[in-house]
C-alpha cells in the first residue's frame, strides 16, 4: 500500500478525510449512536410499555374483526388499513389506520393504544434528525453519503493499513490511542460501515431521485415512477362497498405459500369499491424485507410484485432496509449490528476529538470547542435518556424532540463557555451513567409480575452500564479532587 | 449445517490472519486465514446469496473486534517520558482569514450542493441509457437510486483529494458535463 500511494496523496487524502468529518462529525456521531440504538427498536418499544398483553399469533378471523371494529370506529376517513403480525422481536400485533394505532389481543379486540413515544423519538432522531419528514430524508441520506466519503478517504489517507491492523495502544499517549481505536475500528468494520453507509444514502436520497425521475419520465407523477419497483395503489373508486374479505385471503395466502411468513397486511381504501388488499410475505434466508401479495376486495389472489424473483433491481431496492437495519438473521445478528455499531459510533466520535488533540499539539488549542465537542460525545446520550422520564412524567405527549435538541443547544453552549472539557466530560459522563442505572432500577422495580426476560436483561444492561461510567469517570474524579487536597512536599 | 461451517470457517480465518499478524515467519497464517475467510464467505453466497455473504461478513467483522478488543486489553502500558509527536501526516489547516472563510465557503458548495448536482445528472445517465438498453422499467430505477448516493461518495472523495479549487471544480465538471451532454441528448 505505502508503494502504490505516494505521501502527497496520503497528506492530501487525510486533509480530505478531516474536512469532511468536521462538516458532518457531529451531525454522524448522532446518526450513529441512535442507528445502534434502534437496531432493537422493535424490543425498545416493548420495553417502554412492558404491561400490555402479547400475542404470538392472530389468526384471519382475528384480522377481520380488527378491521371492522377500528374502522367501524374511526374518528376521520382513513385511506389504508395496515395489521403488524406478531413476530419474536414484537409479539404484539398491532392495528393501524391513518389515523391512529393500537395493540391488539389474540382474538383481534383492541388490547391498549401504541403509544411507545420514546422508540418513536428515537427513530425518528435517526430517519429524519427530527426534521419534516422530505427534508430529513435528504439530509440524513446526505450525511450516509459523507459517511460513504469518510470510509473510502479514510482507506486512501491510511497507508500502512495492513500493517497495523491489529496494533491497538489504547494505553499509549492520547492522540496514539485515539488515532488507534479510529483507525482499527474503521478497518475491521469498513465493510459493515460501507454497507451502512450506501444504504442509507439510498433510503433516504430516494425521494429526490425519484422525485426528479418522475419529472423526467413519468409526467411529475411519483406514485408511477415507484409503481414498477415496489407497485402501485391501483385505480380508486369512492363508491361505497362491503368492507374487503382480509379473512379469505389471509386463509388463501397460508395453503397458497406455505414457506412464507406472513408478516404484514394493508387494506388500501377500506369500505370502498377500489378497496384491495396487499400482503407482505417474509422470506426465510432472504434480505429482502418480503414480496408483496396482492389480493381482490373478494379475498383471490391476484399476483406478487416480484421483490423475491422478479427483476435483480426489485431484488435489490428491497434488500436494503434489512441489511440497513440488521434484522435479517434474529437476535444474534441485532447483537452483531449493536456492537459494530457502537464500533461505528466510536469512530465518529473519535474523530474530531484526533482532530483537537492534534490542534493543542501545535500549540493551537481551542479549548472552547474541545469543550463543546465533549458535549455532543456525551450529551447527546444523556438527553436520548432523560427523554425517558420525561414520557413517562408527561405522557405520550411530552415534547421530547424540543427537548433534545434545545437541551443539547444549551449543553453545548454552557461547554464552549466553560472551555473546560475534561470537567464537561467528567459531569456528563457521571449524570449519564447515574441516569441510566436509575431507568433501568426504576423500570426493573416498578414490572412487578410483568417481568419477562428480554425487559430485564434491558434494565441489567443499563444498570450495569450505568454502573460503569460511574465508575470510569465519577470515582476518577473523586479520586483527582482527593489527590489535589494531599500537600506535595513544597508545600 | 453447512451454513455453520462456512461461518466457522470465516471466523477462524480471521483469527488465523491475526495469528500470523506481526510474526517473522506468519505469512503462512495470513494466507491460510485470508483463503479461509474467502473460502467461507464463497459457500455462502453459493448457497444463499446476498443473505449469507451479510451473514458471513458480520461474523468476521466481529471476530476481528474480538481481537482487536484483546490487543487493547493487552497494550502495555507506556513509559511516562516518552514525548508527544506529530504524525508522519498531518492535516492541512488553511488561514483563517476572510480568504480562508471563503475557500471554506467555496469548498462546501462544491463539496455538497456541487457535487450533488453532478452525481444527480451521473445517475440520470445512466438510468437514461440503461432504460436505451431495454433494461426495463425496475432495473433502470434502480440503477439510477442506486448510482446516485454512490456517484456522490466518489465526487466529493476526488473534489477532496484536491488542493486547488480549479482542480476541485474540473472534477465536478468532469462528472457533469458528459453526463448533462448523455442525458439531454438521449432522454
Amino acid at each position: 500500500m505505502k508503494n502504490i500511494l505516494s505521501a502527497d496523496l496520503v497528506r492530501r487524502a487525510l486533509a480530505g478525510h478531516a474536512a469532511v468529518g468536521l462538516l458532518a462529525g457531529a451531525l454522524l456521531y448522532i446518526l450513529c449512536l441512535s442507528g445502534t440504538l434502534i437496531v432493537v427498536h422493535q424490543e425498545w418499544q416493548r420495553w417502554e410499555q412492558p404491561t400490555i398483553a402479547e400475542a404470538t399469533t392472530l389468526s384471519p378471523e382475528a384480522v377481520q374483526r380488527a378491521a371492522e371494529e377500528m374502522l367501524a370506529s374511526e374518528p376521520r376517513e382513513t385511506g389504508h388499513f395496515y395489521v403488524t403480525m406478531p413476530t419474536d422481536a414484537l409479539p404484539r400485533p398491532v392495528a393501524t389506520t391513518d389515523n391512529r394505532a393500537h395493540y391488539l389481543n389474540g382474538d383481534g379486540s383492541f388490547a391498549a393504544p401504541e403509544e411507545h413515544a420514546w422508540t418513536q423519538f428515537l427513530v425518528y432522531l435517526h430517519y429524519y434528525l427530527h426534521l419534516p419528514m422530505l427534508w430529513g430524508l435528504i439530509a440524513v441520506g446526505a450525511l450516509g453519503v459523507m459517511m460513504a466519503s469518510l470510509v473510502i478517504g479514510g482507506v486512501l489517507a491510511h497507508p500502512r493499513i495492513f500493517r497495523d491492523a491489529f496494533r491497538l495502544r489504547s494505553r499509549g499517549q492520547k492522540q496514539l490511542a485515539l488515532a488507534d481505536w479510529h483507525n482499527r475500528l474503521g478497518v475491521w468494520t469498513l465493510p459493515f460501515g460501507l454497507a451502512i453507509a450506501i444504504t442509507g444514502a439510498m433510503l433516504g436520497l430516494s425521494v429526490m431521485t425519484t422525485q426528479i425521475t418522475a419529472n423526467t419520465w413519468y409526467g411529475g407523477d411519483v406514485e408511477a415512477a415507484y409503481a414498477p419497483i415496489f407497485g402501485a395503489e391501483g385505480a380508486h373508486d369512492d363508491r361505497p362497498a362491503p368492507l374487503a374479505n382480509i379473512a379469505g385471503a389471509m386463509r388463501d395466502f397460508e395453503t397458497r405459500f406455505p414457506d412464507v411468513t406472513l408478516s404484514y397486511v394493508t387494506m388500501h381504501d377500506p369500505g370502498k369499491a377500489g378497496q384491495h388488499l396487499q400482503l407482505v410475505g417474509d422470506h426465510p434466508r432472504r434480505l429482502i424485507f418480503g414480496e408483496y401479495y396482492v389480493y381482490d376486495a373478494g379475498g383471490n389472489f391476484l399476483r406478487t410484485q416480484g421483490l423475491a424473483d422478479g427483476d435483480i433491481g426489485k431484488q435489490l431496492a428491497s434488500s436494503t432496509y434489512k441489511l440497513h437495519f440488521g434484522n435479517f438473521g434474529g437476535l444474534p445478528v441485532k447483537i452483531a449490528y449493536i456492537l459494530m455499531g457502537a464500533a461505528l459510533t466510536v469512530v465518529a466520535g473519535t474523530g474530531m476529538s484526533i482532530w483537537l488533540v492534534k490542534r493543542r499539539q501545535r500549540g493551537r488549542a481551542s479549548p472552547r470547542l474541545e469543550g463543546a465537542w465533549q458535549a455532543v460525545l456525551w450529551a447527546s446520550p444523556l438527553l436520548i435518556a432523560l427523554a425517558l422520564p420525561m414520557r413517562w412524567m408527561f405522557g405520550p405527549e411530552a415534547p421530547l424532540v424540543a427537548f433534545f435538541w434545545l437541551g443539547l443547544a444549551l449543553t453545548i453552549a454552557v461547554a464552549a463557555l466553560s472551555g473546560d472539557a475534561a470537567r464537561v466530560r467528567t459531569l456528563l459522563a457521571s449524570a449519564l451513567g447515574a441516569v441510566m442505572a436509575a431507568i433501568g432500577a426504576v423500570h426493573l422495580i416498578a414490572l412487578g409480575g410483568v417481568a419477562q426476560p428480554i425487559y430485564v436483561a434491558f434494565d441489567l444492561i443499563l444498570v450495569a452500564g450505568g454502573a460503569a461510567l460511574l465508575w470510569f469517570y465519577a470515582r476518577a474524579a473523586f479520586v483527582r479532587a482527593d489527590a489535589e487536597l494531599v500537600p506535595t512536599p513544597a508545600e | 449445517m453447512t451454513i455453520g461451517l462456512a461461518l466457522i470457517a470465516a471466523g477462524t480465518g480471521v483469527l488465523l490472519v491475526r495469528l500470523g499478524w506481526g510474526r517473522e515467519h506468519g505469512g503462512a497464517h495470513i494466507a491460510i486465514g485470508w483463503a479461509s475467510i474467502a473460502g467461507g464467505l464463497i459457500v455462502l453466497i453459493a448457497r444463499d446469496g446476498a443473505w449469507g455473504l451479510a451473514l458471513g461478513a458480520s461474523v468476521a467483522m466481529l471476530v476481528a473486534l474480538g481481537a482487536l478488543s484483546h490487543a487493547a486489553i493487552t497494550a502495555p502500558r507506556p513509559r511516562k517520558s516518552v514525548p508527544l509527536r506529530d504524525g508522519m501526516t498531518t492535516v492541512t489547516l488553511h488561514s483563517e482569514s476572510w480568504t480562508g472563510l471563503g475557500r471554506r465557503l467555496l469548498v462546501f458548495l462544491l463539496v455538497v450542493p456541487g457535487a450533488a448536482a453532478a452525481s444527480m445528472l451521473v445517475a440520470l445517465a445512466v438510468q437514461t441509457l440503461a432504460r436505451a438498453d431495454g433494461w426495463g422499467e425496475a432495473n433502470a430505477g434502480v440503477a439510477g437510486l442506486a448510482t446516485f448516493p454512490v456517484a456522490w461518495a466518489v465526487v466529493t472523495t476526488l473534489v477532496m483529494l484536491k488542493d486547488r479549487i480549479m482542480h476541485m471544480v474540473r472534477i465536478v465538471a468532469f462528472a457533469a458535463i458528459p453526463s448533462a451532454a448523455l442525458f439531454w441528448g438521449m432522454a
